[in-house]
Formats: C-alpha cells, sequence, structure tokens
C-alpha cells in the first residue's frame, strides 16, 4: 500500500514537471507490455532531437549555475586580456611597461603600487626598475634599481640601489631562552642607497663587492601597548647612519633544471660597518652558508634531500657596540619558518635545515622540512639541547627555468605560519 | 497442490533511498519513447535549416583550458541531477546518461556534425587516401601570400595559388622534417574516413622562387603592426624541410567553403544557431571522438581547434581541424611522454604523488622521449605505453568525459573498420620520405587500433550490422562480430546465446547457443502473424576469455507492407 502511494506520488509529479520528451532516447527504456503496429507514415527525419532539462532538472543544476555564473567574471577578464593585452598572458614582457603591484599578508594585510621597468633605457646593457607600494602610513616602500650588465668587463655587472621604507611592528626581542611575553614592538624608517659590483668567476659563480649607506630611525610601536606587551626600550629609539662595505664569495655547483637535484652552493660573507654621525657603532658581520643537494637512492633524480647549514655571526670592534637590528636573527620565511618574526636574537646565529622535495606534477613539488636553530653570544654557548625545532610542508611551483613560487605551512611549540612567496628558500 | 515459498529479505534504508533516487532521476529527466520502431528509423537529424549568419565568434586559446580543468570540474558537484545519478548507478537504480542524439539503433544520424562514411559504407583505399580533398595548390605558377604570422610556434602564412585557390601553409619544426606536415595529413585523413567534417590537407612542394608578398600585408612583430616584406617570408621557410630539387615541404589547408563563423565548443549549443539543440557534451559523435583521438594521440583537441563554417545552403557546419599535435607531433616538436596519459593538471595523479611521498613514479617519469623516436619524422608515437581506458587529451573535454561505454564501442567500431590496408594507404599521403619511418608508423597504428579494439570489445557485447530475413516460416537473424572480424577474439572459443521472445513477453526459444552470427527460427506464433515484433537477447560468450557478458537485444519489426527489418537495438552495459 505504502509503494502504490510512492507510484501514484511519482506519476503525479512526473505529470507536473515533465512537460515535453526528446525523441529518439533509448537510454533508459524497457520494453512495454503491449504494442500497436503502427503502420507509420511519419517521417523520423523531420524531426530534430533536442536537449532538454525538465523544470526540476534545472532545480537541481541551480548550486552549478550559479557556480558557473560566479566564474563569469573571470572568464570575460580573461577573455578581454587576451585580445586586447595578448602578451600578458604570453609570458612576454617589451622592453619596458607598467605593471600593477598587489601585496597581500605581509606587515598590513594589503598594499598596492606600480612597477615600472625598462629594459634598455639609455644602452642596451641597462636596465632600470622602479617599485612602488602604498599601505598606509607605516608602510610604503620605494625602490629605484639600475644595472649595468658587462661593466668594466665581460665577466663584470653593476648594481646601484636607493630605497625609502617605513615598515610597523618589528619585533624587539633578544636571546635563545627569552619567552614571547619578553617582545616589544618597534617602527622604523629607512632610507638606504646601495652600490654593488659583481663578477663572474667562472659558471655560476661571483665575487661581489658592495657599499651601503643606511639611515634607520627607530620608532616606539603602539602595538606594545594594544598587547600589553613590554615597553619598547628608551636607549633604542634613536636614528642612525651607518655605512659598511664588504666582499661576498658565491659557489654555485649546484645541478639540475628546473629542479636541483645534485651539488652544492657555498655562499660566505664578510661585512665592515660603522656608524657616521657618532660613534657609537663599529662592528663586523661574517655568514657562511652551505646547500648540499643529494638525489634520494632508487627513486628518480627529482626526488632528493636538500640541506643548509647556515652560520651568521656580528662581532664589535674595539670597545663600540652593534645596533640590536643588525645581530642576527632568526624567526622568518627562510629559517626557523614555525616561529614568529625575528623570535630569536643575539650576535650569533646557527641554524641547520633539512628538506625532502619530490614532484607532486610537473610544475609543483612538495616540500618536507624541518629547521633547527639557536642564537647565541658565544660559540661556547651552542649546545646540543638549544636548538630550536620549527617543521612543517610546503608547495613549490616550477617553472621551467626553475623555482618560481612557494607556499609553505610551518609548526612550531609556539605558534604556525603560512607562507607565500615568489622567492626561495635556498 | 504444492506450495512455493520464496523469502525475500528488504533492506528498508535502501528501499526507500532506492525510491528516492528513481524518483529524482525520473523527474530530472526526460521521459522515454519505447525501444524500437514499427516506423522507419531515424537516419537524419535536420539541423540543416538555413538560417541568419550568425556573428563570427572569436577563438579564445585559454578560458576553455582553465574552466575545464578547474571550474567545470567543481561544477560537476554541484549539479545535483549528475549527482543522484551517479548515486543512481551505484544503487543500480539507472545507467549514465546517454548521449541525446542516437537513433534506436544506438547509432549516430547523420547531420552537420557527422556524415556516414568507412564503418558503415566502406571506402576503397583510393578514397582513403584521397580524403576529403578535391583539389591540390597548383605549384606550376606563383603563389601570392596575402597574410601571414612571423611569430609564435608555427610561422606560416596564407596563400593564394594561380587558379584562386587559397591555402593556409604551415611547415615542420626543424629539428623533426616532415613529422608534423605528415601527422596533419594523415589524421585529417583518418577523421574525414571516420565521419567527421574537416579541411582538406595535402603535403605540397613548391618552388620557394615562386612566392611572392601581396600588397598591403601586415605581420605582427614585437607587439607592432608592419608591411611583410621578401625577406619575412624568406625567414619562415629558412628552416623548412626540402626536397632534392630545392623546393620546400609544406601543410597545405585549403579555406572551407563558406564563411568561418568561429570555433565550436565542446559543451553547450550556440545561441545564435537556431539548429544547435543538442548540447555537444551530449553528442554521440563528440563523446565517441574520445577513441578516435586515443588511436592518434590527439591531444590538443580543444575548442580552438574546431571550426563553424557558414554554408553556402544556409547553415552551419562544424568542422574538427589542427591536427598538428597527433601521432608523434607536438606542433613543430614531439609529444611529451605523459600526453595521452594524463591530464596537464591531473588531480587523480597528483593526490597519489603527494600522499605517496614520491614513492610512486608513474610511468611517464622514467621516460625520455629521446630514446624512444626511431625517426625524427614519426616522432614520439608508441604502442607499448598506450592504454585505451586510460586515455585522455591534455586538458578536460566535458564530451570526452561524458562518454559511456555505448559512445567507446561506437568509436572503437569506428577505430576497427580500418583494415590495415587502409591504414597504409593513407599513411602513404604523409609522404614520409623515409620508408622504414613510414612501416614504424604504419604498425603503431595497427598496433594501437587492436589495443583498442582489444579492450573496449570485451567490455561489451561487439556484435552489430545486424540483418533480418524472412524466408516463409523461417526468419534468419545475422550480424557481425566485431570482436572475431578484426582477429581479436577467435571464432573457435566464440558462442552466442540467444532467447527470441515476441514484444508481449511469450518466449519463443530460449536459452540457445550458435557457433555462428546467425541465427534461423521457425515463428508461427503471436496473435498478429502478418505484422510483429520479435525480440532477440543474445550474449555472446568467449572461452577462457575475459570479456563482458552483456546483452544486446534486437527488435525485429515484420509486417505485410513493408517485410522485415531492425527496428531497435539495444545495448547492455
Amino acid at each position: 500500500m505504502k509503494i502504490t502511494c510512492y507510484y501514484l506520488g511519482l506519476f503525479g509529479l512526473i505529470l507536473l514537471f515533465d512537460t515535453h520528451t526528446t525523441y529518439g532516447q533509448t537510454a533508459e527504456t524497457t520494453p512495454t507490455d503491449s504494442v500497436t503496429i503502427s503502420n507509420s507514415d511519419s517521417n523520423p527525419n523531420i524531426t530534430p532531437y533536442t536537449s532538454n532539462r525538465t523544470a526540476f532538472g534545472h532545480i537541481l543544476a541551480f548550486p552549478s549555475y550559479l557556480f558557473e555564473w560566479s566564474t563569469k567574471p573571470l572568464e570575460w577578464g580573461l577573455k578581454i586580456t587576451e585580445k586586447k593585452l595578448p602578451q600578458l598572458l604570453q609570458g612576454e614582457r617589451g622592453d619596458y611597461g607598467v605593471f600593477p603591484l598587489f601585496e597581500l599578508g605581509g606587515d598590513i594585510g594589503f598594499s598596492y603600487g606600480l612597477l615600472l621597468f625598462h629594459n634598455r633605457p639609455f644602452y642596451q646593457n641597462h636596465s632600470a626598475r622602479i617599485e612602488a607600494l602604498f599601505g598606509s602610513s607605516d608602510y610604503n616602500d620605494f625602490d629605484f634599481e639600475y644595472e649595468i650588465d658587462r661593466f668594466l668587463t665581460d665577466r663584470g655587472q653593476l648594481d646601484i640601489d636607493a630605497t625609502y621604507s617605513n615598515r610597523p611592528d618589528r619585533v624587539f626581542i633578544l636571546g635563545n631562552d627569552a619567552s614571547l611575553d619578553e617582545r616589544s614592538f618597534f617602527d622604523r624608517e629607512d632610507i638606504e642607497i646601495a652600490a654593488s659590483y659583481r663578477y663572474n668567476l667562472f659558471d655560476k659563480s661571483y665575487l661581489s663587492f658592495n657599499s651601503d649607506y643606511l639611515r634607520r630611525k627607530i620608532i616606539r610601536s603602539d602595538r606594545s601597548l594594544e598587547e600589553s606587551a613590554p615597553v619598547f626600550p628608551e636607549q633604542f629609539l634613536t636614528t642612525d647612519a651607518l655605512i659598511s662595505t664588504g666582499v661576498m664569495l658565491e659557489l654555485d655547483q649546484a645541478i639540475g633544471v628546473p629542479r636541483i637535484n645534485r651539488g652544492y652552493r657555498l655562499i660566505t660573507d664578510l661585512q665592515w660597518s660603522r656608524s657616521v654621525t657618532n660613534d657609537q657603532y663599529h662592528y663586523l658581520n661574517y655568514h657562511a652558508e652551505w646547500n648540499q643537494f643529494i638525489p634520494v637512492p632508487f627513486l628518480p633524480d627529482d626526488r632528493r634531500l636538500a640541506f643548509k647549514g647556515e652560520l651568521h655571526k656580528a662581532k664589535t670592534l674595539g670597545d663600540k657596540d652593534i645596533p640590536f637590528y643588525e645581530k642576527p636573527s632568526l624567526g622568518s620565511s627562510r629559517d626557523l619558518r614555525g616561529f614568529s618574526f625575528d623570535r630569536f636574537r643575539d650576535t650569533g646565529s646557527l641554524l641547520f635545515t633539512l628538506e625532502y622535495r619530490y614532484p607532486l606534477w610537473d610544475f609543483s613539488d612538495v616540500v618536507l622540512f624541518v629547521d633547527e636553530g639557536q642564537v647565541f653570544n658565544q660559540y661556547s654557548e651552542i649546545g646540543i639541547n638549544d636548538f630550536n625545532t620549527s617543521y612543517g610542508f610546503g608547495f613549490h611551483l616550477i617553472s621551467s627555468k626553475g623555482f618560481a613560487f612557494r607556499s609553505e605551512f610551518a609548526f612550531s611549540r609556539e605558534t604556525s605560519r603560512f607562507i607565500l612567496l615568489i622567492s626561495p628558500n635556498f | 497442490m504444492p506450495v512455493l515459498k520464496t523469502t525475500i529479505t528488504i533492506n528498508p534504508l535502501k528501499t526507500h533511498l532506492t525510491l528516492i533516487i528513481g524518483a529524482i532521476l525520473l523527474l530530472s529527466s526526460c521521459a522515454s519513447s519505447k525501444p524500437y520502431t514499427t516506423g522507419l528509423v531515424k537516419t537524419f537529424d535536420p539541423d540543416t535549416s538555413a538560417v541568419e549568419q550568425p556573428e563570427e565568434e572569436p577563438s579564445y586559446q585559454y578560458w576553455d583550458r582553465i574552466d575545464n580543468t578547474i571550474f567545470h570540474q567543481v561544477k560537476k558537484p554541484l549539479d545535483l541531477n549528475r549527482v543522484f545519478r551517479f548515486a543512481g548507478e551505484t544503487l543500480g537504480v539507472s545507467g549514465p546518461k546517454q548521449a541525446d542524439n542516437i537513433n534506436l539503433l544506438d547509432e549516430v544520424p547523420e547531420s552537420s556534425w557527422y556524415t556516414y562514411r568507412n564503418y558503415y559504407n566502406p571506402m576503397t583505399t583510393r578514397e582513403l587516401a584521397r580524403g576529403p580533398n578535391t583539389v591540390q595548390p597548383d605549384t606550376s605558377g606563383h603563389w601570392t601570400i596575402f597574410s601571414a604570422k612571423l611569430e609564435g610556434m608555427n610561422p606560416g602564412f596564407f596563400a593564394e595559388d594561380s587558379r584562386g585557390n587559397r591555402f593556409l601553409i604551415k611547415f615542420d619544426g626543424p629539428n623533426y622534417p616532415e613529422l608534423t606536415t605528415s601527422a596533419e595529413v594523415i589524421s585529417t585523413k583518418i577523421f574525414y574516413a571516420a565521419g567527421y567534417y574537416v579541411p582538406e590537407s595535402t603535403i605540397t612542394y613548391f618552388d620557394p622562387e615562386k612566392v611572392q608578398v601581396g600588397d598591403g600585408v601586415v605581420v605582427e612583430e614585437n607587439g607592432e603592426e608592419r608591411q611583410m616584406t621578401l625577406q619575412d617570408y624568406r625567414e619562415i621557410i629558412s628552416n623548412a624541410t626540402r626536397n632534392e630539387q630545392g623546393h620546400v615541404r609544406a601543410l597545405a589547408s585549403k579555406f572551407v567553403d563558406g564563411v568561418p563563423v568561429g570555433p565550436w565548443n565542446f559543451q553547450g549549443t550556440r545561441s545564435d544557431d537556431p539548429n544547435d539543440r543538442v548540447d555537444h557534451e551530449h553528442r554521440r559523435e563528440i563523446r565517441g571522438m574520445r577513441i578516435i583521438s586515443s588511436w592518434l594521440n590527439d591531444t590538443d583537441r580543444r575548442d580552438a581547434n574546431t571550426m563553424s563554417v557558414y554554408t553556402d545552403q544556409g547553415y552551419i557546419r562544424h568542422l574538427v581541424q589542427d591536427f598538428g599535435n597527433t601521432l608523434g607531433a607536438n606542433g613543430a616538436s614531439i609529444h611529451y611522454p605523459i600526453y595521452g596519459q594524463a591530464y596537464l593538471v591531473d588531480p587523480r595523479y597528483m593526490m597519489i604523488s603527494g600522499l605517496s611521498l614520491g614513492l610512486k613514479v608513474h610511468p611517464w617519469e622514467e621516460i625520455d622521449a629521446d630514446d624512444f623516436i626511431p625517426h625524427p619524422s614519426v616522432g614520439y608515437f608508441r604502442s607499448e605505453t598506450f592504454r585505451p581506458g586510460r586515455w585522455v587529451s591534455v586538458h578536460p573535454i566535458p564530451a570526452f568525459e561524458n562518454m559511456t561505454l555505448r559512445d567507446a564501442f561506437w568509436g572503437a567500431k569506428q577505430v576497427m573498420s580500418f583494415s590495415d590496408d587502409d591504414i597504409r594507404a593513407i599513411v602513404e599521403t604523409g609522404e614520409l620520405s623515409n620508408q622504414d619511418a613510414e612501416e614504424y608508423l604504419v604498425q603503431t597504428l595497427i598496433e594501437r587500433r587492436d589495443m583498442i579494439g582489444n579492450y573496449w570489445f570485451r567490455k561489451i557485447n561487439p556484435i552489430d550490422k545486424f540483418n533480418a530475413e524472412k524466408r516463409g516460416d523461417r526468419i534468419t537473424l545475422s550480424f557481425t562480430d566485431l570482436g572475431t572480424e578484426k582477429g581479436i577474439f577467435e571464432n573457435s572459443v566464440t558462442q552466442y546465446y540467444y532467447t527470441l521472445k515476441s514484444v508481449d513477453g511469450h518466449v519463443i526459444a530460449e536459452d540457445k547457443v550458435s557457433d555462428h552470427a546467425e541465427f534461423t527460427d521457425i515463428f508461427t506464433g503471436g496473435s498478429k502473424p502478418e505484422s510483429q515484433v520479435l525480440v532477440y537477447e543474445i550474449t555472446t560468450r568467449r572461452e577462457s576469455t575475459e570479456t563482458a557478458e552483456t546483452k544486446v537485444t534486437v527488435y525485429v519489426v515484420t509486417d505485410a507492407e513493408n517485410g522485415i527489418r531492425i527496428g531497435g537495438i539495444q545495448r547492455q552495459e
């Protein structure tokens, strides 16, 4: 009885909704119980086929219609771009141009600006670019870069860079054992002019000389008040002018395009710096980084291990001091990734990173990583039990030339972080 | 009186679920008619009525690829018709959504999309070799370039010969002489013989000195337009293949008759064409094209590689074109090993790669294409790695995704209709100068063809081409077993089981067996001897061979006025 009711109900609904038929559909047909032989003169070839959907069918499909409509602006945008600005989609850039810039996340969440570039402003081997990024009164970035290729010799390159930037909410914290409760916040405003000369020794190996002028103003941040954090120390609220000069050696013997899967990379640099407006600061910074790439045995070469060891040390000269912001720190997108920004700071830092990289697809890698790092004042303070651990996983986009983009999820005992960057870790 | 006692176990939850899903499917789909006709079977879909000439639709290179790869995949589970149909299939309540343009014989009627050719009316090797071609470019006189493309992967030009015929002229890539041009010609002719409309394509060798640049030809270089020069023309042909006489080898694709009005899409219909009534993703000939494309490794099949033409008769004809990414060719270069094996973005394999921590090595990852190129002129085209059931184009195509087993069978029988000699005749028109290369291509096509038959003809009962005859009270139903006809299965292990019924269910002959593709029965029953519908339910069994024993139901109609004929065919999936 109950089933009979179902069928009666169904029959009624079918009459209600199903308002048309389609000629010749045989998909779900079953032989009828009785047949009338019609010696039909009607010609089936005059009735066209039609795809139809009942009213009820449209109701069931409505969520998909909504979704399709929501993609229409993207469709129109892409099609207009293809017709009006085809070179944008073909990855071709002319000799000069303007691009919009957008930054999501970062210090204030959203900022926007413009990139202007010219690949031969005066001579074939010159190039220039200007980047302007506006966020808020606390966050702006203007950068002018001028590059002269084949400068002095065919192997030389001169770069001149001038920057104005202000950024909010930098973190001040010292020591390997300092707790998060001890951190306080500051803002900063920089003017920087730098020049470097890079000489190609062989293959992908370079020797660089650089000099730099930096004027930095440290400002107390309101965030300390908002978060009831310790007040930023008064003695560090200064405006400093520093000059530095240094030398860097890069030996790049890493092999594999677009995926580096063997070989090594060695980077060392030494910087001498001092203050120019007073006699407060005089120090050396030295840094050594070793990257090693090893394919995993018994698997294709694109399953590989990548190792990084990095030492950074600042050393005072005479009885002078080192600005706190020039002391090495850990806690960024390229070292202890699971910790907050500049979480650990002292005159020295030591970091080890191990990554297992394997292809998710032709254009993408999965990366599993673990970072171990600590900061110290004296080498004798380095202890096996003092390492801080962060770990995580990520996805790297690979272009035909190599690394293009990374998104990583990093975790630590204190916090977790999502990283989205166009620069590689190593 | 003996009593038959049967215990039926009913799962109430499943019963309710089945009823609900069944109801939804009934409501969401259109009504069905009976599975046979006593009248004429539809052989033509009248979509050729004169309509107003539509505006030309621009051809886009990116959107359909992005849409089909990402948004279409998200949209599928949001369409509850699809979801309930999937649930219905899982519960055994319903089958997959079948094509909308199939007649009662499970065939595609002719239309502006398709016409019956080699499978239905076997073509001679000469006809196959000629393909769609009606004229050759005249190389005795001068050609005049009237349009050109300097940049991009495949520079080329449009030229008019001395007889006034216009052609698109394309060349091989510098490292793979004869590869792209031969692939274009061979695949064009195979598609033509399979029933599709295609442009005329031929290999030509022209004297490079007998080409001139027409007045006012504009080319684009570095985003700027300028007049084309003779030097531009020389640049275009600088890397082209030449024969001993110094003549340049090219593909000449003749301008189609009528007015091009843009590409057609692999889903939906064209809103400004009143004749276009069947959703393209539900057209049998487009769904089944997947099998033909798999044979040729036609990986770049997409909207931009199709063409709609407004004919002189005032309707839109639908062409398939651009076969430069078939066989071993990938435009001017060679196919990558992954092509045909997985989509360019394939979440199925990506998930496996990700979760296996890289321990899963996909077959294409281990292949260096350069190790498997026997001759530059055939590129990367293999049968060893071909998996007919898993073949995909570079980007998802909605019509291909919708392909059912019945669509696949239709496509497979088109492929299997090409004999070895047919294939050889067509491949010869690619004019490969190296005989070994030509033979390699022929053999690879034969092997891939047989793999298609071997795979799909196991999935469904591959009997077709039914014919009924009546002599007195004897009725003979004969048919072709495509599996044995093409040597996929052996005759000696094959038997055909059938039950013959009247349409009202009266069993005339039950569980009969025949070693031959022919049944003869004496028929005396039925209420109206002068006009009957007989129902044959046929299953094919092959000893020691793993095949799906699916049923084909054939409706034979007989009456005094029109004699005996096949009134309907149903294939069980």
